[in-house]
């Protein structure tokens, strides 16, 4: 008999990247549309992309679900019921919102299942009975919860958990900083951070010992690969991976790599350690902060702030995406990163291992001779068999 | 007649309070609240406080985890309730519970992070009800909001008119690493990345907290605020030396009773000071100026996207769309930097070379055009 595992939820930044999410194995992914996100700055959905997304994902049964979680003002809470009413209509699964005037508006107007977004700084089942009682469905819980806690707190107030499970951490309570608002003329909590946390500062304080420069309020990223097991014992009902704004080879890998290992324990018989830790290794090749398992265990301690210096590790680069297959011998690479012909790619398929392609008959679209390509370039390779449309295609460094 | 209401953190203080006849004050102690003296000192104070009869409102504004919630019902117990007015409450699931199990105790509710709007805040004063007896109003909010806000929500409002900024509260404790006891650290951050510098950074047993460098000062708005309606100003000068907080206080007190001068008492505070949000707020202006318009698909004409270009052989486009991509088909392109080039498509084929009519779905070739870059959107042309 198989364990019941959790909803992986990944984010879908736009159209091409709800695509790889669920190509990669999500079982929902979460996006914004053009207004009421936070995110506001990215490249959010149209109604017809959400649409397209939607249908995408439901074709293999996977759900969409739309993030509503700024915090509105009056005149913008006026314009919502016509956007939901749209939303609705296209099928989209759930909505996720912070705001009490939102989720009052989304009850009010629709049928949608609300998810409460971590913005609310919903820790504890007292406040997750109190979100229940205003018609949400799922909370998805603030950073500072523990695995333990967040399944002490659907046994007691009733309610799926969803849990923060890999990437950025905004170091705060969420939706308790409000630096950029009074520092920048941003507003956080409605999709402006300056990510103020991740810069330096100057410390005077009359202990010497604490008086330095130091990078002391920006996170390291999430790791909890390492507790899946866990997640999946205590029942948490989703685990997310953060990251609207990243890539697509972030997304494609991170994705496939806590699909395999939520599957790798599904059975019954004890998770493969081993396979578990070469999946662990895939999470490596992405650009990443320094990783910790923030408070999925304990209470994060002083090594979950990367204090000394802010860097991002990157083992891999993105060269491109596959855009095509359609020709019976060839295949097609939209390129996103500099690459010489010669160099050795990695193409990574849906499932299973990358499949390394050597790239010395590499041309561009119609046989012209390129030894270098560029982002924004076409490059044909010969076929390989795996090599599917929107799969990410990689270079070791 | 709007009240006055400020921190008190020792005897002196209190003293001051009885002098200036403030009879309600807020006590702000661990670990209840997120940045306060300590329990005993606290209790102390309470003790103090209702002898000499003023009222104590007590500062409950942690945020508290599942583990936390646990000790937190326990702390609860130690508290005398007979000798507490009410409770300033910032995490809703404190709120649910003291409703719940403590029905006699007043609420106040912060609503620095869920207030933004009248519908947020009419959904509180339904789902307290009775129990519920003070917004703490968000300090984002402009005049228009606050007056909208008095108009519409009943419950009495609070509103932080003199004193310092919280910007930031995390659990985490980030300038010591230590969790292990109740002490408080202080210190001073300054950024090269941002304009503003001495961000006053206290670490306690909750956690780290940060102020902003410049304090609130609304003190020249009290009249206006009277009349939209706000029934309390809330003070925050626990950063000032008590004698700092002995010259200023009788001012403020006077600015409210009979209109003082406010722009003598801005002269005299002894920090820089800001309005803050209250003229306007904008902070949402910014950023939606990083969205480049250009790169935002009309979906009534969109039909796709250029991928690729390559001078002098072809355009690479990407059919994502509703519409397909037509021979002979009047189409409208615009780069990123809004450049906008129309014209009838002449060439269509795929990728193995061969020519099509149209395309429904997918990557497809036609000639190059001067100017036209990858990510230009694609659209038709309408007349
Ligand atoms: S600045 Fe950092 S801590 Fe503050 S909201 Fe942004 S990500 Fe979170």
């Amino acid at each position: 008999m198989s364990k019941e595992l959790p909803e992986l939820l990944a984010p879908a930044g736009c159209l091409e990247r709800l695509k790889i999410a669920i190509s990669y194995g999500a079982d929902a992914v979460y996006l914004g549309g053009q207004k009421f996100g936070l995110r506001s700055a990215a490249e959010n959905f149209t109604f017809k992309e959400i649409e397209q997304g939607v249908t995408f994902a439901h074709k293999s049964s996977r759900k969409v679900y739309v993030v509503l979680n700024s915090f509105l003002h009056d005149n913008e809470l006026a314009e919502l019921p016509e956007f939901l009413r749209a939303i609705e209509n296209i099928g989209v699964d759930a909505v996720i919102c912070s705001d009490p005037g939102v989720v009052k508006t989304v009850k009010e107007f629709t049928k949608l299942e609300i998810h409460l977004s971590t913005q609310a700084s919903c820790n504890n089942a007292f406040s997750a009975r109190f979100w229940k009682d205003l018609g949400v469905a799922r909370v998805i819980l603030g950073r500072e919860c523990s695995i333990l806690e967040a399944a002490k707190i659907k046994e007691q107030a009733q309610i799926d958990v969803e849990i923060f499970v890999h990437g950025s951490m905004c170091i705060a309570y969420s939706g308790n900083c409000i630096i950029s608002n009074f520092t920048a003329g941003r507003d956080s909590n409605r999709g402006g951070c300056a990510q103020s946390c991740r810069f330096e500062y100057a410390i005077k304080s009359h202990s010497e010992a604490f008086s330095k420069n130091s990078f002391f309020l920006s996170s390291k990223d999430l790791l909890g690969i390492d507790h899946i097991e866990s997640i999946i014992k205590n029942k948490i009902s989703s685990v997310k991976i953060e990251g609207r704004m990243k890539s697509a080879l972030y997304l494609g890998t991170v994705v496939k790599t806590y699909r395999a290992a939520l599957d790798s324990c599904a059975s019954d018989c004890e998770a493969n350690q081993e396979m578990l830790l070469c999946l662990k290794k895939e999470l490596y090749k992405v650009t990443h902060r320094e990783y910790c398992d923030g408070n999925l265990v304990k209470v994060a301690g002083p090594d979950s702030v990367s204090a000394d210096r802010e860097s991002e590790e990157m083992n891999y680069g993105m060269v491109g995406v596959v855009i095509d297959t359609t020709s019976k011998d060839t295949f097609l690479i939209e390129v996103r990163g500099v690459f010489k012909r010669g160099d050795l790619l990695e193409v990574i398929p849906f499932v299973g291992e990358p499949i390394l392609v050597g790239s010395d008959q590499a041309v561009g679209p119609f046989g012209e001779e390129i030894v270098k390509f560029s982002p924004s370039s076409l490059v044909k390779l010969p076929k390989v068999a795996g090599i599917e449309k929107l799969n990410i295609v990689r270079i070791k460094l | 007649m709007s009240n006055i209401v400020t921190y008190i953190q020792s005897e002196s203080d209190l003293e001051l309070l009885k002098r200036l006849r403030i009879d309600l004050a807020i006590l702000a102690m661990r670990p209840f609240a997120r940045d306060g003296i300590s329990f005993d000192e606290g209790l102390k104070l309470i003790r103090l406080a209702t002898a000499s009869g003023t009222s104590i409102s007590l500062e409950m504004d942690k945020i508290y985890t599942q583990n936390e919630f646990e000790i937190f019902k326990d702390d609860l117990k130690k508290l005398s309730f007979e000798m507490i007015a009410s409770l300033r409450v910032a995490d809703l699931g404190v709120a649910k519970y003291i409703m719940e199990f403590y029905p006699f105790v007043k609420l106040e509710l912060w609503t620095e992070a869920i207030g933004s709007n009248v519908t947020a805040l009419i959904e509180h004063e339904r789902y307290f009800g009775r129990h519920l007896s003070t917004l703490i109003l968000s300090l984002q909010l402009s005049k228009s909001q606050l007056a909208n806000f008095c108009t519409n929500i009943s419950t009495d409002k609070e509103l932080l008119v003199l004193g310092r900024i919280p910007i930031f509260y995390s659990p985490r404790h980030l300038l010591t690493g230590r969790s292990d006891a109740d002490w408080m650290e202080v210190a001073m951050a300054s950024s090269e990345e941002t304009p503003h510098s001495g961000f006053s950074v206290v670490e306690n047993k909750n956690g780290t907290l940060m102020y902003n460098p410049k304090d609130i000062f609304l003190v020249d708005k009290l009249s206006e605020l009277m009349l939209m309606g706000v029934e309390r100003f809330r003070l925050d000068l626990r950063h000032l030396k008590f004698d700092e907080l002995e010259k200023l206080l009788p001012k403020v007190v006077s600015s409210v009773k009979d209109g003082g001068d406010s722009d003598c008492l801005k002269k005299e505070y002894p920090r820089k000071v800001i309005s803050g949000y209250y003229n306007a707020n904008k902070s949402d202006v910014l950023f939606a100026k990083l969205k480049n318009p250009n790169l935002i698909r009309d979906d009534s004409i969109y039909i796709g996207y250029v991928v690729s270009s390559l001078k002098g052989k072809y355009l690479a486009i990407v059919v994502d769309g509703e519409y397909s991509l037509k021979i002979g088909e009047q189409v409208k392109f615009v780069t990123p930097e809004g450049k906008t080039v129309k014209l009838a498509i002449g060439t269509l084929y795929l990728a193995d070379g061969n020519n099509v009519l149209t395309v429904a779905e997918g990557v497809c070739f036609t000639g190059h055009i001067k100017g036209i870059s990858a990510k230009s959107t694609v659209s038709i042309q309408r007349f």
